[in-house]
């Protein structure tokens, strides 16, 4: 069960973080190209989603089962990019906020800003403790084996 | 030493984690909590709608005290081009704030968020602009206007002076509130948000405007038919 939870968890956060990657681009792109500004400037909201990325891809070839199977960090991870996913939505979708309708934009990047930081601060604390969990002592040889021979 | 890094790492890590896990599920919650407290609509009553048919009557009653005087019967003392002058800014008032929008907006029988900030902008245009700063804010300095020479006017323009000047800044922070409903709404206005309901508040607090507004156009048509006599 617990593996099977943990499995769903994997796909999920991957799934999530496209989605939520995709949705921050969108109106980051829109956001620098109303106010004429050069999209470099907009490379610090970017770098947490490359640096996740990128541990995302160690622990996979690496076979990271300290991170991989950690069912708590799998959950913050889901649960962070459904909120990301969540408020990117509310910025597009959400017509009751007026600044949408007032700005003509159909973005409400005043509420998007405001979320910026937290995003930040979510996504850098998972790649922290991502690094954190990456730490973790080698198997004994005799106890790799006899897990080894047991599968077997 | 080894093993107990690993265990320290694993501790931070943990922790972190912790803490991203109470972050997003407050980030989450509280979203869910603004998204209800915006989208929310008000149904209204059948009072609120005889309070409106009040304002539309109030405003007919200024038509009927500025009807009153005509410029080729009239044998009174005052100057009849400053009499003539204050009867068309009244009128102008008058159909400036009872026009099709108002009936639109006053007719709705379920208020959103975006009704009462419509109804705001209509009260800053149309009331606040155009009938208060245009039209009555020159009688507030009658003496720089010889268009506007009438005995009585001096004493009533300390009066007028107060009065526009709150009703023009009276609906400055409901825009404020309306405008702010596009970001989070944290602790420091959490108490607020429990006592305020953000469409039926907004709407009643723009209507007292209304009302007050309104009211103080009649009082000066009142006004203006007693100099009349």
């Amino acid at each position: 069960m617990k593996k099977i939870l943990n499995g769903l968890f994997i796909v999920l956060r991957f799934i999530l973080f496209i989605i939520a990657f995709s949705m921050t681009l969108y109106i980051v792109l829109s956001m620098y190209e109303r106010i004429n500004k050069d999209i470099v400037n907009a490379l610090p909201i970017f770098l947490p989603y490359a640096l996740f990325l990128l541990l995302l891809l160690i622990n996979s070839n690496l076979n990271q089962k300290s991170v991989n199977q950690n069912i708590f960090y799998n959950l913050t991870c889901c649960l962070v990019f459904s909120c990301i996913c969540l408020i990117d939505a509310r910025a597009i979708f959400d017509k009751n906020m007026l600044l949408n309708e007032i700005m003509g934009c159909n973005i409400n990047f005043s509420y998007f800003s405001d979320f910026i930081s937290f995003m930040k601060i979510m996504l850098y604390g998972l790649i922290i403790s991502n690094i954190c969990f990456m730490v973790h002592e080698k198997e004994p040889k005799e106890l790799e084996i006899a897990k080894k021979i047991e599968v077997i | 030493m080894k093993k107990l890094l690993v265990e320290y790492f694993n501790m931070i890590g943990y922790a972190l984690c912790g803490i991203i896990f109470g972050l997003t599920f407050f980030l989450i919650f509280i979203n869910f909590y603004h998204y209800n407290d915006i989208s929310s609509t008000y149904l209204k009553q059948e009072s609120d709608f005889k309070a409106n048919k009040e304002l539309k009557d109030k405003l007919q009653k200024i038509n009927d005290n500025v009807a009153s005087f005509d410029i080729n019967n009239y044998s009174g003392t005052e100057n009849i081009y400053a009499l003539a002058s204050i009867k068309t800014r009244l009128e102008t008032c008058s159909s400036k704030i009872n026009n099709e929008d108002l009936t639109k907006i006053l007719d709705k029988k379920e208020v959103t968020i975006k009704d009462v900030y419509e109804m705001q902008q209509f009260y800053q245009i149309n009331i606040s602009n155009e009938c208060l700063v245009k039209q009555l804010y020159e009688l507030v300095t009658p003496t720089d206007n010889p268009n506007l020479q009438i005995s009585k006017l001096n004493e009533l323009s300390p009066f007028l002076k107060n009065n526009i000047e709150d009703l023009m800044k009276s609906t400055d922070y409901l825009q404020k509130v309306i405008k702010n409903n596009s970001s989070y709404s944290f602790s420091s206005n959490s108490s607020k948000i429990d006592l305020y309901e953000q469409t039926k508040d907004s709407y009643y607090a723009l209507l007292n405007n209304y009302r007050s507004a309104i009211d103080f156009i009649y009082d000066i048509s009142v006004w203006y038919k007693e100099v009349l006599g």
